[in-house]
């Protein structure tokens, strides 16, 4: 290929990762917001995770859901940092210590409700609610089975019914 | 309140939140890891042959059954060096899979154990395949995941490797290399099997797993 074809391609990709990025970049950053509890954490991984999606283009923009791809890297970035932080630093009590609530940007009430689920119903909630994966792709995504998306799912919006929005039943009483 | 309701509010709660790196910025740093992974590219090669050398290690002939002959005796048949279920496959409780090469493997059947534990992948012998092209210095980093080749190393003696199906992205998978490290020149039957090492490296696209390795210098070319 010649070099004038060359970065002819090259300002194709970077047209299509330009409008990627546009397109995805607030979805994705919510998303790991959602599961991280921490916005300054979560914009150094989203915008890593887009950094290394660009410097993998070629094979991501392949991929059936470029973004669920982004978080999904974004969030094993954030257990690389855990487990380097385990092993440089011995915690008495808790591998990490929790993240900071505050500043996120999000209702503290709904974050903190957020927070008091487990990991894996955030990671769920985080993929259909703001990359609007269907059940399918969540599972593919996190690999797990469809029914276990759809049970975590469950479980993750009745308790978040419970702790936020008042029920008829509390209101009656 | 519906369901939908619910996942709606969750939604709405985080309308204020945006991604305020620019750009440019995460072009820069995504062409910054392009450039560092070429240049890992050529380091691992490197250190993976001055890995292999190590302690006047070799590799052994991997490719097929050894039959030998006495002369004068009756013949003596070598143990076959392919063993079926010269594995171990364990499914962890926290969802991890463990996997324990005790000797070069049915690849076939290792393979099949491993994606019917819920992993996407592939096993291969190291040097498995004579007529094999495909060395670690010729895998592309921005294949593997992350991209950069240097996520992965051959220990001798570390013959087994944990990981689990978030290791990887989405349409990804794991590469599985069994390797087998025998003392050069020792060759007799009161010497110890040879000690083995598994190695993973993750790929973004589980099409471009390779199909085989073969190490980057001759057997028994080390230092």
């Amino acid at each position: 290929m010649g070099a004038l074809a060359r970065i002819q391609v090259v300002a194709q990709d970077q047209g299509r990762f330009a409008r990627f990025y546009e397109a995805h970049r607030d979805a994705c950053l919510r998303a790991v917001l959602a599961v991280v509890g921490d916005r300054h954490a979560a914009e150094e991984l989203v915008a890593e995770a887009f950094a290394k999606a660009w410097a993998a283009w070629r094979t991501v923009q392949r991929h059936p859901a470029p973004a669920a791809w982004v978080v999904r890297t974004a969030l094993n970035t954030r257990v690389s940092w855990w487990r380097r932080r385990r092993r440089e630093v011995a915690l008495a009590d808790h591998d990490i210590a929790a993240p900071a609530i505050g500043g996120t940007g999000v209702d503290a009430a709904l974050m903190a409700a957020l927070r008091r689920l487990p990991a894996r119903q955030r990671e769920v909630i985080a993929l259909r609610v703001f990359l609007d994966l269907d059940t399918e792709t969540t599972a593919r995504v996190l690999g797990i089975a469809s029914g276990t998306v759809t049970a975590h799912l469950a479980r993750a919006v009745a308790t978040l019914r419970g702790q936020l929005v008042p029920t008829p039943h509390q209101e009656a009483r | 309140m519906k369901d939908t309701d619910v996942l709606g509010a969750v939604r709405e709660s985080f309308a204020d939140v945006h991604l305020m790196s620019p750009l440019e910025t995460v072009i820069a740093e995504g062409q910054m890891r392009r450039r560092r992974t070429a240049t890992v590219r050529l380091s691992v090669a490197m250190a993976a042959v001055a890995a292999l050398g190590l302690g006047a290690l070799a590799l052994t002939g991997l490719s097929t059954p050894a039959v030998h002959n006495g002369g004068s005796g009756p013949g003596v048949v070598a143990q076959p060096h392919i063993k079926p279920a010269a594995y171990t496959l364990v499914r962890n409780g926290d969802g991890s899979v463990t996997f324990t090469a005790n000797d070069i493997v049915d690849t076939v059947a290792a393979t099949e154990a491993l994606n019917d534990a819920g992993i996407t992948g592939r096993v291969i012998n190291m040097g498995g395949d004579p007529g094999c092209t495909m060395t670690s210095a010729n895998i592309n980093p921005t294949d593997t995941y992350p991209d950069d080749t240097n996520t992965w190393a051959f220990r001798q003696g570390e013959s087994s490797a944990t990981f689990q199906s978030s290791d990887y992205p989405v349409g990804g998978g794991l590469l599985l290399v069994v390797m087998q490290f025998q003392q050069q020149g020792r060759e007799r039957p009161e010497v110890p099997p040879p000690s083995m090492a598994v190695g993973v490296l993750a790929f973004d696209d589980a099409a471009n797993i390779p199909t085989c390795l073969n190490s980057d210098i001759e057997p028994g070319t080390g230092p």
